[in-house]
């Protein structure tokens, strides 16, 4: 397969991505394919933007534990 | 609020008294936002894709958190409930305010826990690490 370059990916990412929204605004029962298709189009697309661009790093986010305590506790 | 941190809906409150949610056996989902909702209240915050990002490696709705488990701690005096991180592979960039989780099983699907969240989806794998002390403690 013919290497895509990188302006080429973005403008066919942005198009993806411009399907996509349009498609969630209609009411037709094959909607949910045609989106699931062209977000693993644009998935792909991503990917290969990423392998030209250098992969970016993974983003590990920590999220800190909800906390339920007894009013006698904490807010008297 | 800095990243991380965590807000208990009111709602969830009243429906874990009223035994409306089996945090073991239900199934859970996490939902990102690019608005936060930033407060507990509101009789009835249930699981909506207004603002909900959209962006290739997300599935409206989110992703279910695997192994919920609510285990005693009488060492600690407390009841944990936890489970699996969660992670988006290849992630688009999206801007995320917020994750939400909420109760995917009840017929109303509640939000019960906002995370808030500074950091963006950059195209790599996206990771929400639960802490040690998991997903909530009740002490």
């Amino acid at each position: 397969m013919t290497k895509r370059g990188k302006s080429e990916l973005l403008w066919r990412i942005l198009v993806a991505h411009n399907i996509i929204e349009m498609l969630e605004d209609t009411d037709d029962p094959r909607k949910d394919d045609a989106i699931a298709h062209y977000m693993e189009q644009a998935a792909k697309l991503e990917r290969e933007l990423a392998e030209l661009e250098n992969t970016p790093p993974d983003v590990v986010i920590g999220l800190k534990a909800a906390r339920l305590t007894t009013k006698t506790d904490k807010e008297k | 609020m800095a990243e991380g941190d965590a807000t208990v809906m009111n709602n969830f409150k009243e429906q874990l008294l009223l035994k409306t949610i089996d945090c073991n056996s239900d199934t859970f989902k996490i939902a990102l936002y690019s608005t936060a909702l930033n407060s507990p209240d509101g009789a009835d915050t249930a699981y909506t894709d207004t603002n909900e990002i959209v962006a290739s490696g997300y599935t409206a709705g989110g992703a279910a958190v695997a192994n919920p488990t609510v285990t005693q701690d009488d060492s600690g005096n407390l009841a944990k409930w936890d489970g699996d991180d969660v992670t988006w592979t290849a992630l688009a960039t999206a801007t995320i305010a917020e994750a939400r989780l909420y109760d995917d099983t009840t017929a109303t699907k509640w939000v019960l826990i906002l995370w808030a969240i500074s950091t963006n989806s950059n195209g790599g794998d996206y990771t929400l690490s639960f802490s040690a002390d998991g997903i909530m403690t009740l002490a």
